[in-house]
């Protein structure tokens, strides 16, 4: 007992350190949106700058500490502010390139300022000792533990209590909403920034005094490890995120009072406490927990890529090239055969990233699995030949790789880059240094080479010859990869895995897919970099180091397989020729500017003279013939699917925390009719369809549709009983055109949730699409921009695609949201005139959110109208006209209904 | 490719000049100019990098040819940084052998040794010295200073010898490097009547090591090892200090830093330090002596700088290896690898001067260099408390 009782005093000081950096993580992400992966190497600037002052130039630490902390946190508030403006709407996997950059470029400045080996300083606080339940706490923990305490209560005041604290809080959520209240938002966040960025630089000093040495990765590491406090405190909650440092302390102090001295795999665990304890949370807190802040959606940049012709001759030529490698490279073949391996690798991660939108921090970690499977496969006896041995160690990485989908399918964005990071960390520490792995001897795990004999050639370029064709290999398959169902699908899932959902498909089951083949790629990668190698240790598989190839994938230019190629090359290869003394740390500024540059600035790519040139090189000088009207003769007559569909609502109630957004609400919306939803803005319309549509879980009350209840079923299972919808600010595939969008949307519903499916069409699946998709461009009248690409178009435009995505798709009852918002008069009329034909000839059903009072009335047979959530009334479009109540809630309120979004609550509508 | 072209120009003169050396001459035949060339890769930048390592290196190659070079002949020595990346380990392999042309790869304290020690062996060159040939026995590898194994076993007869029979280690989970010792610590402990207590898995980067601690105290160990960075082992030393520890510390000299001696914390404690080379506190003999006139003369402040440690020493001893069996072999500019490999096998009882202990490579059998001198730190002092001589495992 008493044993225990010193782990918990143990623990709660450890925790509080956790605390205090879990806080300063928070308090950015909280007021940023921005999670900051550069939180601890602010604390590292601070600490080197606190170091230089007290113990180089003999400053009195309260003095050294006022500047170290104050003078950077303020600047570095002040350029985190202006990055942070800068990354308003980039992708995820940008912001997070972003602060990789930062990070690399203040370590390397550390280093080349004052070396990489880390320098033992003396304390500066008190370190007089109390003795607590037999352990000895020393003042400076004490003071440490009072600073996170009372961090967090005056913060935890501060964002409840003070006008600027609710503002910080408002400024991530809504900006715009901000603003129209009177409060600078560029203020409020510059504030916001400097306080977080203060919070960060603070733990420098006080940290050097706790390790007693200040270094260029400790305290970014130890940053990490607080991740899993600020997770435990759903990355918003002040309060929790001190109670979750503390936690992970005290479990990690128990742990090692039972399992510190044990061998194996336990005795690793207590240190790896804080890495397991933040996949876990990744794996099973509720994803209602980890909502994701700030995130805006941003159009895809529409991509461009050189005709096939003009790819075709470059492939040639670069395999051609690379084919001559051994004639004259001499020795250093070696290297550019690392080179190819990490072609491989960083096709891997391009099929996550780049493809289908996902993020890795734990690539590294597939590869070090696929080194050591190969190895045990190719040298235990077991007589598996060196092929057969390869891909089997790909396919021992398959599983790990569908663990890692675990967290992909519940999460996105930030929480799945720590997941995949924890994961990678943990298995570093648990794994790397045991027999299942690399071994505790530091000897290595062999990899034997092939038997090249068959080639005339010997050892090292034999082995390049083979990786030149497994890497060709690689490429191709990834590009046709690009030309099957499953890569049209990720290419979707890149751009909006919401709009595949609602199609109807099981993103979950493509996810777990293009896990399992990221996986599969880097395990061979990883496995071919260790024959190459010859012996491999943990330290060619450092899991730090996937946080740099993520970011080289993010920023390298061109499409498959062609960054794969860039960055693989510039990685390997620049330090391979060029390695004067020091050039490492020079490098590594030069690949952070540019990281956080690609970040920050729009992608150019060619400009568009040389791409038409390109273009017209590569026979590409017309659009493509319309792919949709050739066989619109050939389009099914219309009628509907499910002539007997109907949904209908039953005492519907959300809520969001303590607000209603719907309270008891009760219709209809049967086949072959139009129905209206009306209201005025925050009457909870949106939370309507949301609900019907299955993307919020309604608190009370039912969703039946065609007499079954599937209140409890998720959107894409709606979607598959034929239950379509469009969203009020439109979910498209931009980097897609027109043609390809619908058809998309045709496909993916057809794809459904078999992982058959989701890889082989079945037979006549691919004229069914092509003929709906054609019927649906005809229909909503798209032949003219059929080719064009989807983000290039206007709003309205863009809204009629969404329309005519839904009408190919299988629905019996549609859901449209706004779909007149942004059309002009002679388009609305003309899309009123396409929905009742459409309701007309297939007899699908609609139910119509739509401020253009014309249009519904002109449409609709039966209309509700909501106000506060709650129904005020029922009717056909004369009865609404005529309703005093309907005039004072809505109509009489707002004067023209089609007014600006402006939303009456953020929380609702959202 | 700059230095390919200019080693192609510089050899079309030479050859144009009469300077170049005829196939079949060996030994010291050659051009008085034509310099030895060998090679040395260091950890000197990326995660676990010292620059130090290039400093002492470049500081060798200065003092011997200031010195009259080996033989008569200069010595090229070829210093590349492997970046803590053990595929540019293996490509500075490859330089030095398939390009430069190195008869032996001297001094190097790489992290990526194992394919630095395959590749050299595949090709007939041996690794003399530093940390690279003393971690891992492998073929052709021939430590200049104490082999991990018998290091090890120097940690359990020290404390053997000092009357503690309990032992205990802390070790970091983040690399190999820290595991191997208590690897080698759990298969040595029993046949020297030390037992091993506990093992503590320690993070590089936990911000507290008091909860290891306090399991270390509680297990009742009365020597501890680290098998952790020189900066983590004394934060931990420190801690459980505080917590009232009273076992001894054994440590290797690579990780009890110079500067221990002046950090008040450890105090009051006992520090063996079991020492692959010579300690640095002796400066008794005239090529112990050597080191420090060199580095006063080639690397001022090197030995005051925070990243010295005594693998600094060990790239020099490893180097000096070289030297001394290069002389005793006549290996000149045109020797190869295998006139240099033969001379190796000669050596028999080799101290170097007192730089290491009596050091004997025998052929068909892998290398291992069984000596140490232990050293205690006690109070900011060092001592030799069983005697200033190396003490050789059996």
């Amino acid at each position: 007992m008493t044993a225990l009782l010193a782990a918990v005093v143990v623990g709660l000081a450890t925790g509080s350190i956790y605390s205090l950096v879990g806080l300063g993580v928070v308090l950015t992400y909280k007021t940023s949106g921005i999670f900051n992966l550069a939180h601890g190497a602010l604390a590292t600037a601070s600490a080197y700058a606190f170091y230089w002052l007290h113990f180089e130039h003999h400053v009195a630490w309260p003095i050294a500490v006022l500047v170290s902390v104050l003078v950077l946190g303020v600047a570095f508030g002040l350029a985190f502010e202006r990055l942070a403006g800068r990354l308003q709407g980039a992708t995820l996997a940008s912001r997070i390139v972003a602060t990789v950059g930062v990070l690399l470029v203040i370590q390397a400045v550390c280093v080349l300022l004052f070396g990489n080996s880390p320098l033992s300083v003396g304390a500066f606080l008190p370190v007089g000792q109390v003795l607590l339940f037999g352990v000895v706490v020393t003042y400076d923990k004490i003071i440490i533990v009072g600073v996170a305490l009372v961090a967090t209560v005056v913060l935890y005041t501060f964002f409840r209590r003070t006008r600027l604290g609710k503002s910080m809080r408002a400024v991530v959520d809504n900006p715009q909403l901000l603003d129209l209240a009177g409060t600078n938002p560029a203020r409020v966040r510059r504030v916001a920034w400097m306080i977080g960025c203060i919070f960060a630089t603070l733990c420098g000093p006080l940290l050097v005094q706790l390790l007693g040495r200040v270094d260029p990765g400790t305290l970014t590491a130890l940053v990490i490890q607080a991740f899993a406090a600020a997770a435990l405190g759903s990355f918003t909650s002040l309060p929790l995120t001190y109670v979750g440092g503390l936690l992970i302390g005290v479990v990690a102090a128990v742990t090692q009072n039972y399992f510190g001295g044990s061998d194996g795999l336990l005795g690793g665990l207590p240190s790896a406490m804080p890495f397991v304890i933040l996949f876990v949370l990744m794996l099973v807190m509720p994803r209602s927990r980890l909502a994701l802040r700030g995130m805006v959606p941003r159009r895809t940049a529409v991509r461009w890529t050189a005709p096939v012709r003009v790819q075709l001759v470059g492939t040639l030529l670069t395999v051609a090239f690379l084919a001559t490698v051994p004639a004259w490279a001499g020795f250093q073949v070696g290297a550019w055969t690392t080179a190819l391996t990490f072609v491989i690798l960083f096709l891997s991660l391009g099929v996550l990233v780049r493809m289908a939108g996902q993020v890795s921090l734990c690539h590294a970690t597939f590869a070090a699995i696929g080194a050591v499977a190969f190895s045990k496969l190719a040298t235990t006896g077991l007589g598996i030949p060196w092929l057969p041995a390869l891909i089997i160690a790909g396919l021992v990485a398959v599983p790990v790789g569908a663990l890692l989908a675990i967290p992909a399918m519940r999460l996105s964005g930030v929480f799945l880059a720590l997941a995949t990071f924890g994961f990678g960390i943990l298995v570093q520490s648990m794994f790397y240094q045991t027999d299942f792995m690399f071994g505790a001897t530091g000897e290595g795990i062999s990899l034997p080479m092939p038997d090249a004999s068959w080639l005339p050639l010997e050892g090292a370029d034999g082995f390049y010859y083979v990786v030149l064709a497994l890497t060709v290999v690689c490429c191709g398959s990834t590009i046709l990869l690009l030309r099957t169902r499953l890569g049209r699908l990720l290419r979707g899932m890149g751009d909006s895995s919401l709009a595949l959902s609602t199609a109807g498909l099981s993103v979950t089951v493509t996810t777990v897919l293009v896990f399992c083949i990221s996986a599969f790629l880097a395990s061979i990668a990883g496995a071919l970099y260790g024959v190459n190698l010859g012996v491999a240790t943990g330290v060619s598989f450092d899991p730090f180091l996937s946080a740099t190839f993520l970011a080289l994938v993010v920023i390298a230019a061109g499409a498959e397989p062609w960054y794969a190629l860039v960055a693989a090359l510039g990685f390997q290869l620049i330090p391979t020729y060029w390695h004067p003394d020091g050039i490492i740390n020079y490098l590594q500024i030069a690949f952070g500017v540019f990281a956080i540059s690609q970040a920050v600035l729009p992608a150019r790519g060619f400009s568009p003279g040389v791409r038409t040139a390109i273009d017209r090189l590569g026979g590409r000088a017309a659009p493509p013939p319309e792919p949709a009207t050739a066989r619109a003769a050939e389009a099914p007559p219309g009628g509907s699917r499910r002539p007997s569909s109907e949904l209908s609502v039953r005492d519907l109630t959300v809520m969001f925390g303590g607000l209603a957004a719907l309270r008891g609400l009760s219709l209809a919306a049967p086949a072959g009719k139009i129905t209206g939803l009306i209201g005025p803005n925050g009457a909870g319309k949106t939370t309507t369809f949301n609900a019907c549509s299955g993307r919020v879980r309604p608190t009370g009350g039912r969703v039946v549709f065609n007499g079954e209840d599937v209140s409890g079923t998720g959107p894409a299972e709606r979607a598959r009983r034929g239950l379509g919808r469009t969203y009020q600010h439109v979910e498209l595939w931009d980097s897609l055109t027109v043609a390809q969008n619908i058809a998309l949307r045709a496909e993916a519903g057809l794809a459904g949730r078999s992982v058959l499916r989701q890889l082989v069409p079945r037979r006549g699946d691919r004229s069914r699409v092509r003929n709906v998709a054609a019927e649906a461009i005809r229909l909503c009248g798209l032949e003219d921009v059929a080719a064009a690409t989807v983000g290039s178009l206007s709003t309205g435009k863009r809204r009629l695609v969404e329309v005519a995505g839904c009408l190919a798709g299988d629905f019996s009852v549609i859901l449209l949201d706004e779909p007149s918002s942004g059309l002009d008069q002679y388009e609305t009329e003309s899309l009123g005139r396409l929905l009742r034909r459409v309701v007309d000839e297939r007899g699908v059903g609609v139910l119509l959110v739509e401020h253009d009072m014309r249009l519904v009335m002109d449409v609709c047979e039966y209309i509700y109208v909501l106000d506060f959530g709650e129904e005020i009334f029922r009717g056909t479009a004369a009865e609404v006209a005529a309703s005093p109540l309907v005039r004072d809630a809505y109509l009489g309120s707002e004067g023209a209904p089609s007014a600006g979004p402006v939303e009456r609550s953020v929380v609702v509508e959202s | 490719m700059v230095r390919v072209f200019l080693a192609a120009v510089l050899g079309a003169v030479l050859a144009a000049c009469g300077g170049s050396t005829q196939a079949g001459q060996t030994g010291t035949q050659g051009g008085q100019n034509d310099p030895i060339k060998v090679g040395t890769i260091q950890t000197a930048s990326g995660a676990f990098g010292q620059q130090i390592f290039l400093t002492v290196s470049t500081m060798w190659e200065n003092w011997i040819n200031a010195n009259g070079g080996i033989n008569g002949h200069p010595v090229k020595l070829y210093t590349l940084d492997d970046g803590t990346d053990p595929a540019r380990a293996l490509s500075d392999t490859k330089e030095l052998i398939d390009q430069d042309g190195v008869v032996a790869i001297i001094g190097s304290n790489s992290t990526g040794a194992s394919a630095i020690q395959k590749y050299a062996a595949s090709k007939g060159v041996p690794i003399i010295g530093g940390v690279t040939a003393q971690t891992v026995p492998a073929p052709l590898s021939f430590p200049a200073g104490t082999s991990l194994e018998y290091l090890v076993k120097g940690y359990l007869s020290t404390a053997k010898t000092a009357g503690l029979t309990k032992f205990g280690a802390f070790t970091c989970v983040e690399s190999a490097a820290c595991t191997s010792s208590v690897t080698a610590l759990q298969s040595a402990a029993p046949s020297l009547g030390v037992q091993l207590v506990d093992t503590e898995k320690v993070s590089s980067t936990a911000p507290d090591y008091t909860a290891p601690c306090l399991s270390m105290i509680k297990s009742g160990a009365q020597a501890v090892a680290y098998g952790t960075s020189p900066q983590i082992a004394v934060k931990i030393i420190q801690t459980c200090l505080q917590q009232g520890a009273t076992f001894a510390t054994v440590v290797n000299a690579g990780t009890a830093l110079p500067a221990w001696a002046n950090i008040p914390a450890l105090h009051g404690s006992k520090v063996y330090i079991v020492n692959e080379v010579w300690p640095l506190s002796q400066k008794d003999t005239p090529a112990q002596q050597q080191f420090f006139q060199a580095a006063d003369k080639y690397a001022p402040g090197m030995l005051t700088s925070p990243e010295m440690s005594a693998y600094v020493q060990q790239a020099w001893v490893g180097m000096q290896m070289f030297a001394t069996v290069a002389k005793a072999g006549q290996i000149g500019p045109t020797s190869t690898a295998a006139d240099l490999i033969k001379a190796l096998y000669t050596v028999r009882d080799e101290t170097l001067g007192g730089l290491t202990g009596p050091t004997t490579y025998t052929e068909g059998a892998t290398q291992v260099n069984k000596c140490y001198f232990v050293t205690l730190l006690e109070n900011g002092s060092y001592t030799s408390p069983f005697g200033a001589a190396p003490q050789c495992a059996a």
